[in-house]
């Protein structure tokens, strides 16, 4: 075991003495990082007209959010909500320039917002209708199921949506949840970051032994057909988890420490209003982020591996970045419905909310698994079939040529 | 103590490499010498476990080269090996005596001595980036030395040495003999006629001699040179 930890250590140190882990560790936190702001730049026209700059726009706006943050979505809230809204002239050509909708709407724009998401209608077909709690409960039902079919789901899923459903609280009281909805936002942006950055921090951790031809030395000692290639796939996983970590504390970091820690207990259905999990926007953002180090650690044993296989750090690279780049174009069918679950849950596409928190269950024994249940447990075991496999391929290699 | 090379051969499609050699070496020096391609490096890769043979066995005491067991007692030094060049002296030496198996505190005592062995002691915490041929391929004896092997396959090792070393570095191995099997494949020949208590020759893959060489013999490197021509020797004999 001694042995193991040295070398373990000094295979770290092969990894992080590089200038270009360093290199690609900074580009990729500034990348996280000023993500975490990108909502705050620029400019919104309308009408070919600067209309309010966004920082501006968020400005006004979160000052709105706080002053309803802690109010339940009941009839008074909907009520007030309505009235602010139905002020807007009707025959306003851009109605958000309206004196009405900057004085009367706009404090009540993310209840209005909910009231759309639930009702699936536009600005005047919402106001045309009679917005009561119990419309407003009936149509989220109507809106759940027509998506649920939609997309396929089995009458157990149908089942497990509805009882979760039934536990929501009723009505759902609306706090201000900016600060872990722009941290759900950006996630994207971290989940792809990794995948980009790790083949080129750990496709040389076998790759470079054998092009150094320091594998003459690893192999032929005792220790090196084993205990080293554990070593060296801990270090690797490590580094990815760690980077990963690391990416985690500054993008969250920054979204809390800037926009507010405020929120945590606002429900997620504020913020995702299809997704009928009791989750709170704090527990959301906990669970999709803890999960980015887990995914790290296996992109980064699948890099490892696959240069192990290859026996070419080009390639090694190429792959992982090829599935970024289809992970960002390549949207299967829901009709595919098992081809597209398990796309969405690689780890490229993963760490898009809309995937994390995807109403597709995992039959499971006595139930149902959600998708974040489930697949942290399949990356880790992914990380560790994909060492085995390359274990296999580690100790067949052969020195010979040169 | 035994290493049994028995009939070992290694053939790539459609040229044979090594072709069953068979040899049964001892405690001593044992020289190792052959015309480029002859096959030796590929010998000695299979007698160190980095290339499987297509066909025969090799073992020590009753080891076979793919056990654990066996790379225990092994200490070889490739012809053209690599190194780290962030890592300084003392941590390849420490990060090879890990991989060799030898506890911390032991592998600390040794590499100091080793250093101190191949004149490194004052260059070990600089980065072998910084190292000279010279300091790089005596920095490749001492790992080789590394866990006191009892089987030690040295392949050129004198190479990039300059001839106060070379002198050095002979005795040494004289001296490693008397307690492990030592084979030294070279191209200089009046190393091995110093040091070497027999002579292994290689031509085309196969063993052409083995047996001790001695004056009655009459002169080895005009016995070498009789076998493969000048023309392959570069004169580096």
């Amino acid at each position: 075991m001694g042995n193991f930890r040295t070398l373990y250590r000094y295979e770290l140190k092969k990894i992080i003495n590089r200038k270009l882990f360093w290199i690609s560790l900074a580009l990729c936190l500034l990348c996280g990082g000023s993500s975490v702001f990108s909502c705050l730049i620029g400019k919104h026209y309308v009408d070919g007209k600067v209309y309010d700059t966004y920082y501006h726009m968020y400005q006004v706006d979160r000052q709105y959010y706080k002053a309803l943050s802690g109010r339940a979505i009941d009839q008074t809230l909907l009520d007030e909500t309505m009235a602010g809204y139905r002020r807007i002239p009707r025959d306003a050509d851009r109605y958000q320039l309206t004196e009405e909708y900057l004085t009367y709407a706009r404090p009540y724009s993310e209840i209005f917002g909910w009231i759309g998401n639930n009702m699936r209608t536009n600005l005047y077909d919402t106001l045309d209708q009679e917005i009561t709690e119990e419309s407003l409960a009936s149509a989220r039902r109507e809106m759940l199921e027509a998506i649920w079919s939609r997309d396929l789901l089995s009458e157990g899923e149908k089942a497990f949506w509805r009882e979760k459903e039934g536990k929501l609280p009723n009505p759902v009281v609306y706090y201000d949840y900016f600060g872990y909805g722009q941290a759900l936002e950006v996630l994207n942006t971290a989940g792809v970051l990794l995948p980009l950055i790790l083949p080129i921090v750990l496709s040389g951790v076998f790759y470079e032994e054998h092009s150094r031809r320091t594998d003459q030395l690893t192999l032929s000692s005792r220790n090196g057909r084993r205990k080293l290639y554990w070593a060296k796939i801990l270090a690797g996983i490590t580094t990815a988890a760690g980077s990963a970590l690391l990416l985690v504390l500054v993008t969250l970091g920054l979204c809390l420490g800037y926009y507010g820690t405020a929120g945590f207990q606002a429900p997620i259905q504020l913020f995702y209003p299809s997704y009928s999990y009791p989750l709170t926007m704090g527990q959301a953002c906990l669970i999709a982020y803890g999960i980015l180090p887990v995914s790290a650690a296996l992109a980064g044993a699948f890099v490892m591996v696959l240069s192990e296989f290859l026996r070419s750090r080009v390639a090694a690279m190429s792959v992982p970045v090829g599935l970024v780049i289809a992970g960002q174009v390549l949207i299967i069918p829901a009709g595919y419905r098992a081809l597209s679950q398990i796309w969405n849950c690689l780890p490229m596409n993963y760490s898009n909310v809309w995937n994390t928190f995807d109403w597709l269950l995992i039959p499971a024994p006595g139930g149902y698994m959600t998708s974040w249940q489930l697949v942290p447990v399949c990356y880790l075991l992914g990380a560790v079939l994909l060492a085995l496999a390359g274990k296999w391929a580690y100790q067949r290699y052969q020195v010979s040529g040169r | 103590m035994e290493l049994i090379i028995d009939r070992l051969s290694k053939q790539y499609q459609n040229r044979i490499a090594v072709d069953r050699v068979s040899a049964k070496l001892h405690r001593g020096v044992y020289g190792l010498l052959g015309a480029n391609g002859a096959g030796k490096t590929t010998l000695m890769r299979m007698l160190c476990g980095i290339l499987k043979p297509t066909g025969g066995t090799v073992t020590f005491d009753g080891m076979d080269v793919s056990e654990e067991g066996y790379r225990a007692v092994l200490g070889y030094l490739p012809q053209d090996f690599g190194y780290y060049p962030e890592f300084s002296g003392m941590d390849f030496l420490l990060y090879l005596a890990a991989l060799k198996g030898i506890p911390r505190p032991q592998a600390k005592r040794r590499t100091e001595e080793l250093l101190e062995l191949v004149s490194l002691q004052e260059a070990g915490r600089k980065k072998i980036k910084t190292y000279s041929g010279g300091m790089k391929q005596r920095l490749g004896i001492a790992q080789a030395l590394l866990n006191d092997p009892k089987l030690l396959v040295l392949d050129e090792p004198t190479a990039g040495l300059d001839p106060k070393e070379r002198v050095r570095f002979r005795n040494l191995i004289e001296s490693l003999g008397k307690d492990s099997i030592v084979l030294l494949s070279t191209h200089i020949v009046s190393d091995i006629e110093h040091i070497a208590d027999e002579v292994l020759m290689m031509k085309d893959g196969q063993l052409i001699f083995q047996g001790a060489w001695n004056e009655d013999r009459g002169d080895l490197e005009k016995f070498y040179l009789s076998q493969f021509g000048e023309e392959n020797t570069n004169g580096e004999l």
